[in-house]
Order: structure tokens, then C-alpha cells, then sequence
């Protein structure tokens, strides 16, 4: 099972802008096992969303190779990568980055419209997802209409609908408070936990990062530190640990807080 | 491309008012198009309309040589078969003719004169093919009947010897005169010389050769002057008159005819009044005959107006001893766009050399190129008016391509390939157009029946507008043809769909990661 599924090999990013070079990773070689909850640490401008923009083949980098489940990104065409993010991968984003027009039900479900899922397959995968990330009739809300953290759990839906293999989430809770950052921290976690979904958090907020079974540091383009957190498996992650800290936030945060508790 | 088409949609609402701006510019530049069409079809109907239903029909049959001679030898000779050949056509191709005759003549009254051509009809035909009946200012149209005209009879021997007798001595007369001319006062050579122009004098072969008819009245008159002139001179007229008559009777009374307007004004005719027309018939012989006007027509063509004399064939017949035979059968089929298959079918029916059967569009070739002129030329302003209409839409769509950066990165990071983020951004267009399409070609439809119900009022410039010789209404009618209300549409929704590349390509192109860096 704790196959690898990213495998970042002597990555570096430069960036120019005009006559200045930014260097904003400087060989970065890392392993993320599936099914692992990593959380991706480091102060603004360390690196972290380059890196996490590379491994989602957004971005390509300078030098260095990525494997996605073992297939080399820089072999692949426009039209795979598409492929790839479509089917294997999902994304959250610091700034939500819903489509504004669609209703939360539309945004959640239009990856699978996109992998071309028969109706009735992505209407109960849908009202599941929206269910699992504590949005149940909300379902017709257009963006504005929901507050951040319930875009942002949105994005969460949007991004596991699709059943990805790895989800890649930049600063996700950037934007919310701390309570709210703190239920989207713990759904995810149970979506890991339940579906074996592997997550790439990146976050300087110690929320997150308490939340986390394996933290990796970056500071200026380059891993420092990368520790397997105390009594927290990388793999396999135990939802009681977590419900102990994070149950009275969790209840207050969401009318459908039992349904989590004490899975 | 469902949910394409709904996220189309739901993103042209984000900016309403662009969209309204946009959706209004479209779809009045699709409205005034349509409203062109309206106008270009409208005059191109009126002008085969007029074209057709004054004189020339969807297809003609003539001799073989009488398009370019009119020589009045050239006529049709068996008409009731060319008729039964028509009648043969069918329902779809097939229609109304009728017959027809023409001649030349010089038309008089009192000082006025004018060369006119002759135009002998079947009434009762004539009005099913041609819009004539309807056009009369004043008076009324022809009688279905020729007018009462008694037949001639051969001389007889005796008679024969009486005419050439006479002649001799007309004759001699005459020559006996000439030589006496030097002692003669000016008055002398022509004591009653006629008082129209027309040389309905006596010249030594003139009576009993030329004169196939008489005017009544001067009969008359002749015949009270009888045995008053010099020389004995009127009694030989009256008796040479008398055998003309005998040979070639005039009619009871004078024919009707209908005039033009122009032609009344020239010739200060009224209706009621007649006028003297003098012809050549076909063996070459001049020939008179007073006519009496029934009623006075205007088609808005000067041509027709100025030169055209309406009468029954049957007098025309008469008149230039054509007995039986017309030059032209016209036919108004029902649909002009047949009428080359209707020619070519009668032409193989009829299979007969010595006739020719042509179309409206071959006979005149000019208004035919006329009236694909008008289209290309609303074309070209309609191609004018989309490419700066299509040019906005690239623009509107170039804005609302820029400003959603982030939004085509967060597509295409959620797997959207870049070819369907090209067609969003096609399919955005279209639906754009299409909306535009629906509500320009309402507005236009609003437009067109305007155009059809009041028309387009020409009279504060002109009392008749003539294209090519041919007469246009004064309120110029619209037309709503199936295509004038579908091309403007279909036009601008091409040039919008490929004018959606550029912004569309610009779209595909954006990357995911530029996409998602917060700006
Ligand atoms: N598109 C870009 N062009 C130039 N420099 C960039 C670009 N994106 C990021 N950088 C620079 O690269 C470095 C790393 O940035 P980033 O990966 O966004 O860090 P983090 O997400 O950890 O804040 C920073 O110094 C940033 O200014
Ligand atoms: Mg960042």
C-alpha cells in the first residue's frame, strides 16, 4: 500500500523577472507515500506553492524531474497533464477560487461533468461529498452567498469528487479563522482517513500543521527539516487522536458535527 | 457541452450591462440587416414584378427572328398550338398566357403628333397576365370584344375597270396640271387639302391602293362635298373611296384604345376624344383609322407611358391585314423562379424551330444582372456593418477572457484541457450571438413589417422612380423572404464563431500556474 506516489528528484525553480533571478526552489528531492497526510511548513516565499504548482503539473520546473505515480511529467503532453490533473489529482487553493457562476453543487460537480460521469453517478457522488465536508443544503448557494470557510470546504469537495489519488491544497486555511481553519484541516484528515486519499498541505499555520502526520520544512527553496510527527502515523492516521483536540471546534463550527464524531 | 453551454450562459450574466451593450449592438446591426433584405427583396420583387406584370411575363414565345428585327412579317402562325402547348405545362410549371400583336403608327391630333407603338391585346387574357386593367388614371380598359368591323369583298370586274379608269384620269389630270403650273396661283395644287397632317390626300395611285380604312366622319364629309371641287376632282375621290371601302370597309366606329398619360399630355387627348393613327400593314400599304380613347393608363415607366397604345388584337389584326396572327404569346407562370425551367420545357413540347422561347431573365439579361447587383450590394454593406459588429464581440470577449486570468487557472488546474477551454470560450460567443440573433431578428421582423404594411414612402422625392425603363412604385413595398430573415443571423454568427478564436486561443494558452499566482 505505501507505494510512491510523488517523486520529486533534485528540483529546482528559477524564476526571472527581468534581469533578476528569483531562485524559489534549489534542489528539492522529496517522496510522498499514498495514502500519507503531509503538511508542506515555511514562512511566506519559502517555496512552498512553486513546489506544490510542479508536483500538479501547473508549473514546469528548471531542472530537476517529478514522477506522478511513477509517470515522468516532463514526458508527458498538454493534453496528459490535462488528463492527469483531471483524473488523478485535485486541487484547493489559499483564495477558494470557486467558479463564481456555479452553485456549490455545480462547482462540486463539475470536475466529474468534465471526466464525463454519467448523471445520476455524479449527482450522488455530489450530495456525498457536500455532505462529507458538512455543507448538506447548501447545495444551491452560489459563492457569494457562502462564507470563506464554506467556499473553501467546497473547494475541498470539488476537490476529492473526483476521487483523486493526491490532493494538493496551498494554504488552505490562509483565509479563514481559526475555528473554521481548524473543522477544514479535520475534514480533510478524515478524507484521508477514509478514503485513502493522500493530501499535500502547504501552511505556516501550526492549526494545520499540529493536524499533521509527516511536516516538511522548506526555507529559501530548500527542505530543512522533514519529521514524522509524535504518535501521529504518516499512514493510517487515527481520527480519535484528532477528535480529542478538535471535537469542541468541530461542533460549534458545523450543525452535522455528530456525524464526524466518533467515526 | 451541456453544462458548457449552461456555464456559457451563466457567465455572459456576470457583467449584464457589457452584455446588454453587446447583445444590443448585435442584434441592431442584425436588425437593420434584416430590414435590408427587407428593402433589397422588396424593390427586387417590385422591379420583377413590375417587369413581368406590365408586359413581358415569366416566358415569351415569338418567331424565331422577331427579337431582333420586329419585323411584322415574323408573327406566330399557329398560336392556338403554342396555347394548347402551355396549357399542357402542368400545375406547377405552367400559368396564364395571352396574345399578342404589335405595330408602329403615327399618332395625331390636331398639331400635336407622335411616333407610338401599336399594342394589340386580348383583353380578357391580357388582364390575367399583365397588371394593365389595374392601372388605368382614367376611363376604363378595352372592351373583350373587337370592334364591330364589316368584312371586304373582292372587286368585281367591273368595278376593277371603273378604278383603273379613274386612275388614269387622276392621272392625267394631274400631269395636265403640272404642265399648267407656271401660270397658277400657289392655292391651286391642293384645293382641299386634308386638315390633319396625314396625307389622306389623294395621289395619283394613293385610294385604291393604300387606304385600307376609312375614318366614318370623312366619309362623310366627303360625301357632302360630293360633285362641289374643281375639275370634278372630289367626285372621283368620293367614288375611289367608295371602292376602297367596298375592298376593305372601315370599322363601324372608331377603335377604342387605351393611351398613356405622357401620350395624352402630348397629344392633349382626353378620354371620349379620338385621335388619328396612320400605319403601314404588312404588305406594305399605308393605312388610317381614327381611334377613340377608353381610357388613359400610367405605369410610373415613361417608356410605356409615351409610347404605348393598347387596342384589341382582333382590330389590330385588322388593321395590318395580320388576320389571325400575333407576334408574341407571353405567360405568367407561378413562380418567376421557374419560369427558365417552364421555357425550357415548353421549348422541347413545342420542338419547333421557327419559334423561340425564352424567359424573363434571358429576354432581359440587364435586370436580371440588375437585380443580383442590388443583392451583392446589400451584402456588401451587411458584410460592412458585421465586420465592425464582429469586431466588438473580439473585443467584449478579449475583456472578459483577461479579466477571468484566474478563473481559466483554476480551470485548467482542475484538469479542463486546454481545447475545452477554447470551445467555453467559442460556445461563450456564440451564445452571445445567438441571444443578439434571436432579439435582432425580432426587432428586424418589427422592422420588415413596417416596411411591408406602409412601405417605404418615396413621394417626397419623385412621382416615379424608373430603373432600367422599368417603373418602381412610389412606396417602395418590403419583402419578408425566409433567407433576408436567416442570413444576417447565420452571417454573423460565422464571423463571430471564427472571430472567437483569437480570444478564445488566448484563453487555451493562459497557464495554470500564472493562472493561480495571486496578482
Ligand atoms: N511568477 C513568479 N515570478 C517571479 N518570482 C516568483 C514567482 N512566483 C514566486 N516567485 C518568487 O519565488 C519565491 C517563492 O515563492 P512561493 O513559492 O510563492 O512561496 P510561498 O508559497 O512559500 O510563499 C518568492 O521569492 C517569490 O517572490
Ligand atoms: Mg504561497
Amino acid at each position: 500500500m505505501s507505494d510512491v506516489i510523488v517523486h520529486v528528484k533534485n528540483v529546482q525553480k528559477t524564476y526571472k523577472q527581468g534581469s533578476i533571478e528569483v531562485h524559489a526552489l534549489r534542489g528539492v528531492t522529496l517522496e510522498l507515500a499514498r495514502g500519507e497526510f503531509a503538511v508542506l511548513a515555511g514562512s511566506s516565499g519559502s517555496g512552498k506553492t512553486t513546489l506544490l504548482n510542479l508536483v500538479g503539473a501547473l508549473d514546469v520546473p528548471t531542472t530537476g524531474e517529478i514522477d506522478v505515480e511513477g509517470r515522468m511529467l516532463s514526458s508527458m503532453t498538454g493534453k496528459d497533464l490535462a488528463e492527469l490533473r483531471l483524473r488523478r489529482l485535485g486541487f484547493v487553493f489559499q483564495a477558494y477560487n470557486l467558479i463564481p457562476v456555479l452553485s456549490a453543487y455545480e462547482n462540486a460537480e463539475y470536475v466529474m461533468l468534465l471526466q464525463g460521469e454519467p448523471a445520476e453517478k455524479r449527482r450522488e457522488k455530489v450530495m456525498k461529498v457536500l455532505e462529507s465536508v458538512g455543507l448538506k443544503g447548501m447545495e444551491n448557494r452560489r459563492p457569494t452567498e457562502l462564507s470563506g470557510g464554506q467556499q473553501q470546504r467546497v473547494a475541498v469537495a470539488r476537490a476529492i469528487a473526483s476521487e483523486p489519488a493526491l490532493v494538493l491544497a496551498d494554504e488552505p486555511t490562509a483565509n479563514l479563522d481559526s475555528k473554521t481553519g481548524s473543522d477544514l484541516v479535520a475534514t480533510m484528515r478524515k478524507l484521508n482517513e477514509e478514503h485513502g486519499i493522500t493530501f499535500l498541505i502547504s501552511s505556516h499555520d501550526p492549526k494545520v500543521i499540529r493536524h499533521a502526520a509527516r511536516v516538511i520544512r522548506l526555507e529559501d527553496g530548500a527542505i530543512v527539516s522533514d519529521e514524522r510527527q509524535n504518535g501521529k502515523p504518516a499512514v493510517g492516521y487515527n481520527p480519535v487522536d484528532a477528535a480529542t483536540e478538535d471535537s469542541e471546534a468541530w461542533r460549534g463550527g458545523n450543525a452535522d458535527g455528530e456525524d464526524y464524531d466518533g467515526d | 457541452m451541456n453544462s458548457m453551454v449552461r456555464l456559457a450562459w451563466r457567465n455572459l450574466g456576470r457583467n449584464r450591462r457589457r452584455t446588454a451593450i453587446t447583445v444590443f449592438a448585435l442584434a441592431f446591426a442584425i436588425a437593420l440587416c434584416v430590414g435590408s433584405y427587407g428593402v433589397t427583396d422588396g424593390l427586387n420583387a417590385s422591379m420583377l414584378e413590375t417587369l413581368t406584370r406590365l408586359e413581358l411575363g415569366h416566358v415569351q414565345v415569338h418567331h424565331a427572328k422577331f427579337p431582333k428585327k420586329r419585323q411584322l412579317t415574323e408573327t406566330i402562325d399557329d398560336a392556338p398550338r403554342v396555347l394548347k402547348a402551355i396549357a399542357s405545362l402542368g400545375p406547377r410549371l405552367g400559368g396564364k398566357a395571352t396574345m399578342r400583336l404589335y405595330g408602329a403608327a403615327l399618332v395625331s391630333r390636331g398639331e400635336k403628333s407622335a411616333g407610338v407603338q401599336l399594342v394589340g391585346v386580348v383583353p380578357e387574357t391580357e388582364r390575367q397576365v399583365t397588371v394593365l386593367h389595374k392601372l388605368l388614371a382614367r376611363g376604363r380598359y378595352l372592351d373583350d370584344a373587337p370592334t364591330p368591323w364589316p368584312r371586304g369583298r373582292k372587286l368585281t370586274d367591273a368595278e376593277r375597270e371603273r378604278d383603273r379608269t379613274i386612275t388614269k384620269k387622276v392621272e392625267k389630270d394631274v400631269l395636265d396640271e403640272l404642265d399648267s403650273l407656271p401660270t397658277l396661283k400657289p392655292k391651286a395644287p391642293a384645293p382641299d387639302a386634308p386638315k390633319t397632317p396625314a396625307p389622306n390626300a389623294p395621289t395619283p395611285n394613293g385610294p385604291t391602293k393604300t387606304d385600307a380604312t376609312r375614318k366614318p366622319d370623312a366619309t362623310k364629309k366627303t360625301d357632302a362635298t360630293k360633285n362641289v371641287g374643281p375639275h370634278g376632282r372630289t367626285a372621283l375621290k368620293s367614288e375611289t373611296l367608295e371602292l376602297a371601302n367596298k375592298l376593305s370597309p372601315p370599322p363601324v366606329r372608331p377603335p377604342r384604345v387605351i393611351i398613356g398619360t405622357s401620350l395624352a399630355r402630348i397629344l392633349k387627348v382626353k378620354v371620349g376624344e379620338t385621335i388619328y393613327a396612320l400605319t403601314q400593314t404588312v404588305d406594305g400599304m399605308m393605312a388610317e383609322v381614327h381611334f377613340e380613347v377608353a381610357g388613359i393608363f400610367k405605369t410610373g415607366s415613361n417608356q410605356y407611358d409615351r409610347t404605348r397604345i393598347y387596342m384589341h388584337v382582333g382590330d389590330l389584326q385588322r388593321m395590318l391585314h395580320l388576320y389571325d396572327r400575333v407576334h408574341e404569346i407571353a405567360l405568367v407562370t407561378h413562380d418567376a423562379k421557374l419560369a427558365n425551367e417552364t421555357a425550357a420545357t415548353l421549348k422541347a413540347k413545342l420542338s419547333d424551330d421557327k419559334l423561340i422561347v425564352r424567359s424573363w431573365s434571358v429576354i432581359r439579361p440587364d435586370v436580371e444582372r440588375m437585380l443580383k447587383l442590388n443583392k451583392v450590394s446589400t451584402a456588401i454593406m451587411i458584410f460592412i456593418i458585421f465586420f465592425v459588429a464582429t469586431l466588438g464581440v473580439v473585443n467584449t470577449m478579449l475583456m472578459a477572457v483577461f479579466e477571468r486570468t484566474r478563473e481559466f487557472g483554476v480551470l485548467k488546474a482542475i484538469g479542463m484541457s486546454a481545447m475545452r477551454l477554447f470551445n467555453l470560450v467559442v460556445i461563450e460567443t456564440l451564445v452571445l450571438v445567438a441571444f443578439s440573433a434571436v432579439v435582432g431578428t425580432i426587432f428586424g421582423l418589427l422592422l420588415d413589417g413596417y416596411l411591408v404594411v406602409y412601405g417605404l414612402d418615396l413621394r417626397s422625392f419623385t412621382d416615379g422612380i424608373s430603373i432600367m425603363g422599368i417603373g418602381i412604385a412610389p412606396v417602395l413595398k418590403g419583402k419578408v423572404t425566409l433567407s433576408g430573415l436567416l442570413i444576417p443571423s447565420l452571417i454573423l454568427g460565422i464571423s463571430c464563431f471564427v472571430a472567437s478564436f483569437y480570444p478564445a486561443q488566448r484563453a487555451a494558452r493562459m497557464l495554470p500556474a500564472a493562472g493561480m499566482r495571486e496578482l
